[in-house]
């Protein structure tokens, strides 16, 4: 009997995906370590200089600041959300949610057109009202909280939404909800507090465009600055030694005291999980969190409307925008698909890899998702600022690259929850029937996980849509996106056509985010209907 | 009077109903064992009387004290006096047996109190040396007793168990089945357990409630519901068993078979009646007046259980050795009890 002729070959596939994501987020790292290995003594000199002790003070005392507090505020909004009948409580969730998809800097704009010396609470309240400390620390607090507080919220909602009822039912045997909820559920959420406080720690140590709009310097401003400001290549690589040393800190805690301590059930599960009644609370409760929602987040949306004026200013914004709106959407559309394809090829190879080559891809490609944006367009720069290449340094291209190098881990790890919510059977009672990889991929995995694939677009295309700090330092002339155009704005034109253009970014956001919304629904409705 | 009475108790799921018009008196100081086919609504008993949801309409009295009412939760879970040990165990993965036993006596209990209880409770189920052991480090019979000792710790006036032995295999099953009913018997516990198992329901249980498709079939002592069943299903359900129809005449059955004794007159004074043989009533045996074919065999270890079958009828029976498939076997019937036809 002559052997079977061997179908399984996926190597081929997931080597290839992860070489051209490892290509657009890795390889351009490399210059920028080695531009420093060159240039030691002169890095030495710039990193012990005062001014990079206070950098380093402000990136630190900032971010921690605004993980700690998101973390705090976030963990209450979670359990309220997650485990009591609070009134609306999903489209409280929404409207909460909403600041994590804008780029934070809008959010910074609408808080100012309420705090600043002209803003809605000097206008009803008399100048002395203004929010004096919105320039600094306390307004890079406020706004990056805002921003941020949604990551905690949803991973402690999740969290307790996976914890199998029957721990918190044997507890309520003996004490009243309140203890339960003290006792059992906040013990049993708190790797997904810490993961939500690291989290948002390395988004606040990558964020650019808040601390610059607040003027307050920390290093992801001053690579901007050296970098696009003084073309100082060598301060610019300087400073973001530091930068990417707080970040590999922050992946170096979580994977060595959260690895394996976070995890979420499926939903058919978290069904059964029971909810607390609130009862003369909840109309209180209602009324308290809502008013935090409405104050954060609906607020400052409200003063960017007031500041943009009547039609004339959206007419002038949206003439100031040019091409550069409909450029993000099909930038930002050409990578989030480009990244759902690798990212199931590099899901797949993290999913079903074994355990020690798992953790270390696992731990590259949620480095390069952590790098700050600002860092690793440096690196894009010195990377692909050669003779010949000049069709993707000097095009929109070279964004499209970083975003892919970029954000490519959050579609895969997506994807990867997708993959490994299946039964290994599914894959495997094909292979014993010879069937091809491949065609197991399209025909079996790729259906089964639409809702996951669907999910990593969108997040994807989103994150796209609000990226500034990628696009701002590597974006070349005429190929500017619409955030980089308002953020350019800013500087010279009024702020009523700045506000405007920010609410055509926000509504963009919110279209997007509906048609996800819609379009999961269908799709899991349509996996719902194979049983 | 039950120390549990739960009176025409309806529950349903969103998508289907559990309990229909269910009643059932457990009593004070004995075990009660629910069993029933998957499906047919015993842990939603369990949960009822727990108070995590009150019966859509009846009501579930505790002692004296109605505790839950048409679609009502009268009496919180917390202020019940009932311990459930659940069938995953439900053991909080971050707390140590101590602190587990020591979290779940009230807060009004001096913490002197609190401590002797919790060591006089992990020396009753013989866990004195894991006191500082999380589940996580457990075995699994040591994680089951962790679970009985968080029950017993707070002295419930009611313990209700939900299959907690499912998971373990047998010699470890029958151990805890012997501690369960030391402790019960030493400590004076009122049990209400869930299991579909044989072993547990015999070697625990007073007494046996058989629940079918949300309604009690019948109660009644083990070994009585065994011996007497009301109905085909709880004969079949509680054991092995033939169902050969048959016709009450003359003070004795006729059947497929050919004549048999009829224990006992049907109490409702119906003919068409089915006659319940069990394989321990079969006895093989060359000088047995009946015949039939041996269709298979399987070996239980001690004997094989022999499928017999003649026209119109089969059987099971018990043999000291296997027999070959297709010979004919003789064997003689010792005993059999007879249900109705069709559903009361």
């Amino acid at each position: 009997m002559s052997a079977p002729r061997a179908t399984w070959r996926p190597t081929p596939w997931l080597t290839g995906g992860l070489a051209i994501a490892l290509a657009a987020g890795a390889l351009p790292l490399v210059p920028l370590a080695v531009s420093a290995a060159r240039d030691v003594p002169a890095l030495a000199v710039e990193l012990a200089s005062p001014r990079a002790a206070v950098l380093l003070l402000h990136t630190i005392l900032l971010a921690g600041l605004v993980a700690l507090i998101s973390g705090v505020i976030g963990t209450g909004l979670g359990v309220l959300i997650g485990k009591t009948d609070l009134p609306l409580r999903m489209p409280l969730a929404g409207v909460l949610t909403f600041p994590l998809f804008l780029p934070p800097y809008v959010l910074a704009l609408g808080w100012f057109s309420v705090l600043g010396s002209d803003g809605l609470l000097a206008a009803a309240l008399g100048p002395g009202a203004a929010f004096r400390f919105f320039f600094g620390l306390g307004g890079a607090v406020l706004v990056l909280t805002t921003a941020y507080t949604p990551i905690a919220a949803h991973l402690v909602r999740i969290a307790l939404r996976s914890i199998d009822p029957t721990l918190e039912e044997a507890a309520r045997l003996s004490f009243r909800w309140p203890r339960v909820v003290w006792r059992i559920d906040l013990p049993l959420v708190r790797p997904a507090v810490g993961l939500a406080i690291l989290l948002a720690f390395i988004l606040v140590v990558g964020e650019l465009g808040v601390p610059a709009y607040v003027r307050y310097p920390v290093f992801s401003t001053e690579v901007f600055t050296q970098f696009a400001a003084f073309l100082n290549i060598r301060a610019a690589v300087a400073m973001s030694l530091p930068l990417a040393l707080l970040v590999l800190a922050g992946l170096g805690v979580e994977r060595y005291l959260l690895r394996d301590r976070v995890r979420f059930s499926s939903a058919a599960r978290a069904i059964t999980t029971a909810t607390i009644p609130l009862g003369t609370w909840r109309a209180p409760a209602g009324a308290l969190a809502w008013a935090y929602a409405g104050i954060t987040v609906i607020l400052p949306l409200v003063g960017l409307v007031v500041r943009a004026g009547g039609g004339a200013t959206y007419a002038a914004a949206l003439a100031g925008a040019g091409a550069s709106l409909i450029r993000t959407v099909w930038m930002a559309a050409a990578a989030a698909t480009t990244m759902v394809i690798l990212g199931l090829l590099v899901g797949y190879l993290v999913e079903r890899h074994r355990r020690s080559r798992h953790d270390a891809l696992d731990t590259l490609l949620l480095l390069l998702f952590a790098a700050p944006g600002t860092v690793l367009g440096v690196g894009l720069i010195l990377f692909w600022n050669r003779p010949g290449l000049a069709w993707v340094y000097g095009s929109a291209l070279i964004i499209v690259v970083g975003w892919i190098g970029h954000f490519t881990p959050l579609a895969a790890r997506v994807a990867g929850i997708g993959l490994g919510s299946l039964a290994p059977g599914v894959e495997e009672a094909a292979r014993l029937a010879g069937v091809r990889w491949e065609r197991v991929l399209f025909r079996v995995l790729v259906p089964l996980c639409r809702p996951a694939l669907a999910g990593a677009w969108f997040l994807a295309f989103v994150f796209c849509l609000r990226d500034l700090d990628l696009a701002v330092t590597i974006y070349p002339p005429g190929a500017e996106t619409l955030p980089v155009r308002v953020y350019t704005l800013m500087a010279n034109s009024s702020e009523a056509v700045t506000a405007a253009l920010s609410l055509v970014m926000v509504g963009l956001t919110a279209v997007v985010l509906v048609g996800a919304w819609i379009g999961l629904a269908a799709l899991r409705a349509g996996s719902r209907a194979w049983g | 009077m039950g120390l549990i009475r739960l009176e025409g108790v309806h529950f349903r799921y969103p998508r289907a109903p559990v309990l229909d018009d269910l009643s059932l008196d457990v009593r004070a100081g004995a075990v009660t064992v629910l069993v029933g086919a998957s499906g047919s609504g015993k842990s939603t008993v369990l949960r009822l009387i727990a108070g995590f949801e009150p019966p859509a309409r009846g009501r579930v009295v505790i002692g004296e004290e109605t505790v839950s009412r048409d679609g009502r939760v009268l009496i919180p879970p917390e202020a019940r006096g009932v311990s459930l040990v659940f069938q995953d165990l439900a053991l909080w993965p971050h707390l140590t047996a101590r602190e587990t036993l020591e979290l779940v006596l009230s807060r009004e209990v001096p913490r002197e109190e609190r401590r002797r209880r919790t060591e006089e409770a992990l020396a009753a189920v013989g866990l004195e040396g894991h006191a500082e052991a999380r589940p996580a480090s457990l075995s699994g019979g040591e994680r089951q007793r962790v679970a009985l000792a968080r029950a017993i710790v707070t002295r419930p006036r009611i313990l209700l168990m939900d299959e907690p032995l499912a998971n373990l295999d047998p010699p470890l099953r029958r151990a805890l089945i012997e501690e369960i009913r030391q402790l019960q018997r030493r400590l004076t516990l009122t049990i209400l357990y869930v299991t579909h198992n044989h072993e547990e329901t015999f070697g625990l249980g007073d007494h046996a409630a058989v629940l079918r498709a949300g309604r009690v079939e019948q109660v009644g002592p083990p070994r009585e519901l065994y011996e007497r069943p009301r109905s085909a299903f709880v004969a079949s359900f509680l054991g092995r068993c033939a169902l050969v129809p048959a016709r009450a005449r003359d003070g004795g059955l006729e059947s497929a078979l050919g004549a048999l004794p009829l224990p006992r007159p049907d109490p409702a004074g119906r003919s068409e009646l089915l006659a319940v043989v069990r394989p321990e009533d079969v006895v093989v045996g060359d000088d047995g007046p009946l015949s039939g074919k041996v269709e298979r065999a399987m070996c239980l270890g001690s004997a094989f259980e022999v499928e017999l079958a003649g026209p119109g009828w089969r059987l099971w029976a018990l043999a000291p050795a296997e027999p070959v498939p297709g010979s004919v076997l003789r064997f003689a019937i010792r005993r059999v009890v007879t249900v109705p036809a069709s559903d009361p």
